[in-house]
């Protein structure tokens, strides 16, 4: 198998630490959030190294802020390099935007005009980032709500882009392409056609919250059945992904968790059926 | 057409609430208009550091009330833009601000009982040091007894109150009515991690806060015992000296135990 196929995993959060340490559950992988682990030690410490020795591990960090026109932050890509020599991650991911002007941090992963002085900026930031890790990058669509008028080409261009440039792979999260396409009105069957499959390393699933007019990324639901359809879109087109389930607020009991990945992994297995037999 | 660098500053400007020039370079639809799509990331801003300021802060939020806990939030995350990496960090002038602004310098007891949660939070985060052992200290020799010193588990702090903060702040957890603030004497308080990794506190006696500070200051036990003549009779220092030291290793607070050489 592909070395870079780890199969199926859950996000790795302080609520379920407990529960996945006394069970064992029987789940491939877990992608840690690294800023929850920068802490000199403590309870998340105690529990990432034991769980650690169970599962591997991926690291996805929300500060990088790769697309910021501040400087780098070495102190982070420090922590950040620190926590990938602890767990040994098989690699190590953020988000395409930008969190901070100025050292004033939105917390928040704010978009970046799709042109060409934007893709040079993040390409040698990826590249400086990539090296000094020593692991692979993944980068991240993001959710998004507004468009830039200096925008000149379309988002999957964009990111397409940039991998090839940087070269780094892209983590797609499938949420969040339907979260974009309800936003911005374009379909996200033509998002996952444009993305090069060569890049693409891992799947992000998730809720989110329908407004109606507009959809907010808020991982805090079950996945919606639209985004369940655009998995099996996107596996016929990128075929075996490692795939993860994020859940950031409203966290359910670990097993429910654990019940809503069994589900993507029946889909999986449904749609490389349905493959083998075509074949 | 603004370059990358003017772009984000327009949009970092708008976060902040300094204006609204960046509407200018969001596209216009029908679908949603440019200011409900800047609105959202607004508030979104808002929100996240209100969260933060209430997952670190519970307490504090209780003895204010949701009405002055909103116009609290709302006016320290307008004065205090987030320059911090991590929202770990987010609220560590939150004392600062309370200490200093109206109407909230007026009930002092509010800075300390938020200084109180972030003592609590940094003992938490704190470096996992290895923890020293009665029988460490059992089995140092009588003749080496005057020269031992300590070094303290790295999540311990002390924690000075001059109101009675940490008892309103023990109240409220237990959802009972905090007791009227009330300037007493000063109170010193050990703050740590505990083995099981949580967050402990104990009020510190006179002597204790004594010896812990002198400890804490790399005297030697002889110059510990030598100081708190000055405040116990002599012939109780050693049962006393030894009874703090015991329960100290028993809670985890000392990393080391070596002889001064
Ligand atoms: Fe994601």
């Amino acid at each position: 198998m592909d070395n870079d196929y780890l199969g199926f995993g859950l996000g790795l959060r302080i609520d379920h630490f407990q529960d996945v340490l006394e069970t064992r559950p029987d789940i491939d992988w877990f992608e840690i959030l690294s800023e929850n682990f920068m802490v000199a030690g403590g309870k998340p410490h105690y529990y990432l190294h034991a769980i650690r020795e169970h599962y591997p591990m991926v690291m996805h960090g929300v500060s990088l802020s790769i697309g910021s026109t501040d400087p780098i932050d070495t102190d982070y890509l420090k922590q950040l390099k620190r926590l990938a020599d602890d767990i040994e991650p098989k690699w190590f991911s953020d988000h395409l935007c930008w969190t901070s002007y100025n050292h004033i941090n939105s917390h928040d992963l704010l978009p970046l005009p799709y042109n060409e002085e934007a893709i040079n900026h993040v390409v040698e930031r990826v590249k400086f980032v990539q090296e000094y890790i020593g692991l692979t990058f993944l980068l991240e669509n993001v959710s998004s709500y507004l468009t830039f008028t200096n925008s000149e080409m379309e988002e999957w261009e964009f990111i397409n882009e940039i991998a090839k440039r940087a070269g780094c792979k892209i983590l797609l999260d499938i949420n969040n392409v339907y979260v974009s396409a309800r936003n911005h009105g374009f379909s996200a069957k033509d998002y996952l056609l444009g993305i090069d499959p060569e890049y693409v390393q891992q799947f992000h699933l998730a809720g989110h919250s329908d407004f109606g007019d507009y959809v907010i990324d808020t991982h805090d639901h079950d996945i919606a059945d639209p985004v369940w359809e655009l998995y099996r879109f996107a596996l016929k087109r990128f075929g075996q992904v490692s795939t993860m389930i994020e859940r950031d607020d409203h966290i359910p009991p670990f097993k429910d968790l654990y019940a809503e990945l069994c589900i993507a992994k029946k889909i999986a297995e449904e749609e490389f059926k349905k493959y083998a037999r075509a074949n | 057409m603004p370059g990358l660098t003017k772009l984000q500053q327009q949009f970092s400007d708008y976060l902040l609430s300094r204006n609204d020039e960046i509407s200018a370079c969001i596209v216009d639809d029908e679908r949603l208009n440019k200011h409900t799509r800047l609105e959202i990331y607004k508030n979104a801003y808002a929100i996240r550091l209100k969260i933060c300021i209430e997952t670190d802060h519970p307490v504090l939020g209780k003895y204010l009330g949701d009405k002055l806990f909103e116009t609290m939030a709302d006016d320290y995350i307008k004065k205090h833009p987030s320059h911090c990496t991590s929202l770990r960090d987010y609220c560590n002038d939150l004392p600062g601000y309370l200490d200093k602004t109206e109407p909230f310098t007026s009930t002092p007891i509010l800075a300390e009982i938020s200084a109180f949660e972030r003592t609590m939070l940094d003992a938490f985060d704190a470096y996992d040091d290895k923890r020293a052992t009665v029988e460490d200290l059992k089995s140092i020799k009588a003749n080496k007894w005057p020269s031992i010193k300590l070094d303290f588990h790295s999540s311990v702090r002390v924690f000075t109150a001059n109101w009675n903060s940490v008892e309103s702040w023990q109240a409220l957890k237990n959802d009972h009515a905090p007791p009227g603030a009330i300037k007493g004497t000063q109170q010193h308080w050990l703050v740590w991690r505990g083995v099981d990794l949580l967050t402990q506190f104990k009020s510190l006696t006179n002597e204790s806060y004594i010896m812990f500070n002198r400890f804490e200051s790399a005297d030697n036990y002889a110059d510990v015992c030598e100081t708190l003549l000055a405040h116990v009779p002599e012939d109780t220092i050693s049962e006393l000296t030894l009874k703090y030291l015991f329960e100290w290793l028993n809670y985890g607070l000392i990393k080391n135990i070596s002889i001064d050489s």
